[in-house]
């Protein structure tokens, strides 16, 4: 297991994409990997912030990029149990606080002002993503004809998305009509869903450089969600190995983001379609725009969104691709 | 599951999706429940031209529900003073407010079955499927 690893640590550090662990009103933080991944490290909150500025940015603490205090709520994801649902961090919040700057919205409003867009994010972890933006279709698209649609390999990931769309979409008194929230599905990447139906993509990846990457679980193939019958260590383990899929990014970091950029042609929409995808610095991001680029005419590519420097680089970014 | 999610969903099998027999995919052992959700005619009007209305008749009929064999024309979905007409109320029942919640859904190309559980539908495949 990767946690095991105290030589994994920094580099998870410097990346982000893991829980931010601010102990705060976690009651169980011994027993989760959090507890576990900090006592091989040796590492302390503080060191944990000041290292990656790991979800202290948005704050204003002084340690990450000065960014505009956002404007529009956080969907609340209190409900959902982070010991096997990917924990929302910076990376998720430099999506929220992209999808509504004011060159996005603008971007959105244009390509999408007569249309009924559908939205699906890979990967919703929590939900916290693509309940902002169900639960704000009015100032992100300037209407509330919006479909939105989830998948996540993880099925407990897709229970506490569907639970965090739902409930952001009840409180959401902004809309004067809610959008329409379809499901999370239980699938790898876009699996099942229709050829080019797809007008906006968001994927916040599993992005941190790793060895290997996890099998998928099998949900249902071996029934494994019964963890009641189950021993503590089985339940750990599989909830380890749920995490790790939120994380685990293979070579580079790229692996799934790699499967996913190939799938773009085929499930974005023949006009209309766009694309969000978060990066990390070991990412070779240079490289991947560059990948992109030679796509051709019909395709462009443009970083929207950064986390903002840090030692001299961006930890994070997000680019826009789409069909033009 | 909402029926329009199905008017987006295909066999997750890459050599299936190529197969028009692919989509629909078929409800099997359905549990069908409704439940609430806002009416917007803005929306009907505008999800209208993204319905493959054949398969949702199809689709429609495998579950027992009713739905007219041609489009609606926008004209039809409201009378005087932008009231939303029967249909339309028909329609947004159909498509948003009908669910389902437990079953199967079948591939007609491949057969594979993917099954809904609590609402939420498995298409993760085992690796020798993929
Ligand atoms: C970095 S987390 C992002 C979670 C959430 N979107 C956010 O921003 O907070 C990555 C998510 O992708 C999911 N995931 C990993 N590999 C996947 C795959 N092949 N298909 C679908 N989801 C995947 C993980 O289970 C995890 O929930
Ligand atoms: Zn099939």
């Amino acid at each position: 297991m990767p946690w095991d690893d105290v030589n994994t640590a920094p580099e998870i550090l410097i990346s982000g994409c893991t829980p931010r662990y601010g102990g705060a009103g976690r009651p169980d933080q011994g027993s989760g990997l959090s507890g576990k991944r900090l006592g091989g490290g040796g590492l302390s909150d503080e060191t944990w912030l000041g290292g990656g500025g790991l979800g202290g940015g948005r704050l204003g603490d002084g340690s990450g990029p000065i960014r505009p205090t956002r404007m529009l709520p956080t969907p609340s994801t209190t409900h959902v149990s982070f010991d096997n649902v990917y924990e929302p961090a910076e990376d998720s919040f430099l999506l929220l606080d992209t999808l509504s700057s004011a060159s996005e919205t603008a971007f959105l409003q244009e390509r999408f002002a007569q249309q009924c867009p559908l939205v699906v994010e890979v990967g919703t972890g929590s939900g916290v993503v693509l309940a902002f933006v169900a639960a704000n279709t009015s100032p992100i698209f300037g209407h509330s004809r919006v479909l939105t649609l989830g998948t996540d390999l993880n099925l407990f990931a897709c229970k506490a998305a569907s639970h965090t769309v739902q409930q952001a979409l009840k409180e959401s008194a902004s809309q004067s009509s809610p959008s329409v929230f379809l499901e999370i599905l239980n699938t790898d990447l876009t699996g099942s869903l229709r050829p080019h139906s797809v007008d906006l993509l968001i994927f916040n990846p599993p992005y941190v450089p790793t060895e290997t990457i996890p099998d998928p679980p099998k949900h249902g193939i071996d029934d494994d969600t019964k963890s009641s019958s189950k021993s503590k260590n089985s339940t750990f383990d599989r909830d380890s190995q749920l995490l790790a899929l939120s994380y685990a990014g293979g070579a580079d970091g790229m692996e799934v983001t790699n499967r996913l950029l190939d799938q773009l042609h085929s499930i974005l929409h023949l006009q209309r379609g766009v694309a969000y995808i978060l990066l990390c610095a070991q990412n070779k991001p240079l490289k991947v725009q560059e990948r992109l680029r030679n796509w051709g005419a019909n395709w462009s590519v443009e970083v929207v969104g950064n986390s903002g420097k840090k030692g001299g680089w961006e930890k994070l970014q997000i680019l826009r691709v789409w069909r033009t | 599951m909402k029926l329009l999610t199905l008017n987006f969903l295909t066999c997750a099998r890459r050599t299936c999706k190529s197969s028009p027999l692919s989509f629909p995919l078929h409800p099997c052992d359905a549990e069908l429940e409704i439940a609430d959700v806002d009416f917007s005619l803005d929306f009907l009007r505008n999800i209208l031209p993204r319905l493959e209305w054949d398969a949702m008749v199809a689709l429609c009929s495998e579950l027992s529900l009713p739905l007219s064999a041609t489009v609606p024309a926008a004209a039809e979905l409201s009378g005087a003073g932008d009231e939303p007409t029967q249909s339309a109320k028909d329609l947004h029942h159909l498509l948003l407010e009908t669910n389902i919640t437990a079953g199967k859904l079948v591939c007609g190309n491949c057969g594979h079955e993917y099954a809904i559980k609590e609402g939420i539908a498995n298409f993760l495949l085992p690796a020798h499927m993929v």
